[in-house]
């Protein structure tokens, strides 16, 4: 996948998580992924939230359910920015 | 200076650890959040300095079943330090639950519930390192708060009061200042709701790498890692301007031009001398010209007393540090290196790698600023000898002067004229000889740390022979320099700490030492002493400790050498009278 946005998620999950052969699909989930946890998951949400100059309420952190949505819930923001 | 990791860095740090590591701590951290990003950040930090943080993280909210258990996880580890993270944020939040009659009461009770955990860890043998609380915020009273002895905004301030008290009380109560450290950056950067309501995180993975940076720091203080030195060049570093260019009239110090600025860094660097930080100057001057200010200009708060070694010539500069290091004798890496000139400081980043030498900033005016940031100065302890030692170096160095007068070193050591008193450890040296414990890492045979509490057992069990050595000259007093402690093992005194300070390396001290235990030794029946030379990366000058004092290799690093036909080896030292032999520990015969 040659998208911009995807490949800045890949980045960062793979520093955040030490592992630079994982790939991210639309579905991929914290179950799918090996170091995945409450405390990485947190950590990943500082690292996109920096990355992409975007900021996420708790709610929104809360519901997350993939990688899909995540990369959606940017898109938004990035489009109207809260 | 060592840059700083982020927290993905620091983490992969902690996975990896370090086996090599010479200087190996053992804590456990209790916090009423979460704490695995801080845990994980603490040993990443530890593995990131060279060495090795075994942590003990409890579940979170477990702080007092941990602590009064006696069958408790954190009992069965056996932490050398607790660190307890009570968190600002959670006070407050559960503070309109409390009655309002109770909320006047609430830094009281906190005082006391601090005071029994430090009690129970304390009757252990554990440290105490107790976060302080930032200011979570109130707005229930606005500035009127300040008046009102129930608001959440005096409490929290009582809270630090009463943990300030503690600690100030026991030598084994730390603070990490976690206020101070909200000061400096703002609450808004360490502290992030979203985070704290979703996943109990009471500070931001953004800042939690410096806040386990100050924490290790004070872990890695009490292992003798911390700074004892700072490397001070003269113009446009401790005053405006160039003296030898401009005259001493026209130096900026005091009110002229950038002086005030000038003023505010000496004032804070007589405060690092006052409390025992060597002052040492190594210019590019001419050195009636560099000591001028320090003679005679009225606004110097810097004068030449409270420099150690004052160097000041046209050599470089890497030269000159060598020649502070021979007579001050700390690690390059206790140093510190403060220049306004960018090429100086690389050199010296070059000569000396472990060397802290700070990228001050540009402008003069930031200097004071930028240092109190970076806050480098730890340490785990404090004694009034420490205010002594810049006296003690510049001492050493009108020794060091004196040396070059004589060809024969029979002949200098003879002129020294030194008494050495050898004395058990008592209420009155205990704290030095901690001190000594906790700092020493050249000259250390074994390097076993040993706490106040744990001397003082030494020095009544029946089963050790504790030997602490006082040594004095014509040129002054060196003051507590030496420490052995031997255990009876049957027939044999194996030593268990053999440590002395470098200061007195090469006059002869080891061998007075030796004739001491020997002596001992004879008089309580052991047939032999056995040491053993543990090594770590910092103590290699004692590698070949026992085989110079004639003691027989055996297998596994240790050295033995019986008390029969022990001969006195010959020394230039004479035993002083007082407090000898009645000082001696005698054994107890029950």
């Amino acid at each position: 996948m040659n998208d911009p946005l995807w490949n800045d998620l890949t980045a960062i999950f793979r520093e955040v998580l030490d592992d630079d052969a994982l790939t991210l699909g639309e579905t991929t989930s914290a179950k799918d992924v090996a170091g995945w946890d409450s405390i990485t998951h947190v950590l990943l949400v500082v690292a996109v939230e920096k990355k992409f100059r975007v900021k996420f309420t708790a709610g929104e952190i809360q519901k997350l359910q993939n990688v899909g949505e995540l990369a959606a819930l940017i898109r938004r923001r990035l489009a109207k920015p809260a | 200076m060592t840059n700083l990791p982020d927290i993905t860095r620091l983490l992969r740090l902690a996975r990896n650890g370090r086996k090599d590591a010479a200087i190996v701590m053992r804590s456990a951290l209790l916090a009423d959040t979460s704490s695995q990003l801080l845990a994980g950040a603490l040993r990443g930090y530890a593995a990131h300095l060279g060495m090795a943080l075994e942590l003990f993280e409890a579940e979170f909210d477990q702080i007092e079943s941990q602590v009064f258990d006696p069958a408790s996880d954190l009992h069965g580890f056996g932490p050398d330090t607790v660190i307890i993270y009570l968190a600002g944020e959670k006070i407050r939040d559960g503070f309109g639950k409390l009655p309002v009659a109770e909320r006047g009461a609430f830094a009281s009770r906190f005082g006391t519930r601090v005071q029994a955990l430090h009690q129970a860890l304390a009757s252990r043998g554990y440290r105490t390192i107790f976060f302080n609380l930032a200011d979570p915020g109130d707005a229930v009273f606005g500035n009127y708060a300040v008046k009102v002895a129930w608001s959440l905004q005096n409490q929290i301030r009582q809270c630090n009061a009463e943990l300030t008290r503690l600690a100030g009380a026991a030598d084994d109560f730390l603070v990490y200042d976690l206020a101070a450290f909200q000061a400096e950056l703002g609450r808004a950067g360490m502290f992030d709701p979203k985070l704290y309501y979703t996943s109990k995180f009471a500070l931001t993975p953004a800042v939690i790498p410096q806040v386990a940076r100050g924490v290790v720091r004070l872990l890695a203080a009490r292992q003798g890692s911390f700074l004892k030195c700072v490397i001070l060049d003269l113009d446009n570093t401790l005053w405006g301007g160039v003296v030898g260019d401009d005259g001493l009239d026209r130096i900026q110090i005091g009110d002229l031009g950038l002086g005030p600025a000038f003023t505010a860094f000496q004032s804070w660097l007589k405060q690092l001398r006052d409390r025992g930080i060597v002052l040492a100057v190594c210019s590019k001057n001419d050195e009636a010209n560099a000591r001028e200010p320090f003679l005679k200009h009225p606004d110097m708060v810097l004068r030449l007393e409270d420099i150690a070694v004052f160097l000041a010539n046209w050599e470089d500069k890497a030269t000159n540090i060598r020649r502070i290091k021979s007579i001050i004798d700390v690690d390059y890496g206790a140093m510190l290196f403060l220049d306004d000139n960018p090429a100086e400081r690389q050199l010296v980043r070059e000569s000396f790698p472990t060397m802290q030498v700070p990228e001050l900033p540009e402008d003069p005016a930031e200097y004071l600023a930028f240092m109190t940031t970076l806050n480098p100065f730890e340490t785990a302890s404090y004694t009034a000898q420490d205010a002594q030692r810049t006296n003690e170096y510049q001492t050493e160095a009108r020794r060091h002067q004196e040396r070059e007068k004589f060809v024969d070193l029979g002949d200098f050591l003879k002129s020294l004229a030194m008494r050495a008193s050898v004395r058990g450890f008592l209420p009155f040296n205990i704290p030095r000889v901690a001190q000594l414990s906790q700092r020493s890492n050249q000259f250390n045979l074994r390097t076993v740390r040993y706490t106040e509490k744990q001397l003082a057992e030494l020095a009544h069990s029946p089963r050790h022979i504790a030997l602490a050595f006082e040594l004095k000259d014509r040129f002054g007093d060196n003051g507590l320099i030496s420490v052995v402690i031997l255990e009876i093992q049957g027939l044999v005194g194996f030593v268990d700490t053999w440590l002395m300070s470098c200061r007195v390396l090469g006059r002869g001290m080891e061998q007075f030492v030796l004739n001491t235990v020997f002596e001992i030794a004879a008089e309580r029946g052991l047939a032999r002493v056995v040491g053993e030379y543990l090594p770590t990366s910092k103590n290699g000058m004692v590698k070949d400790h026992y085989a110079k004092l004639g003691f027989q290799a055996e297998p596994d690093q240790r050295w033995t050498l019986a008390t029969a036909g022990y001969v006195a080896r010959p020394v230039h030292i004479a035993r002083e009278p007082a407090g000898e032999p009645a000082a001696f520990p005698s054994p107890k015969t029950n």
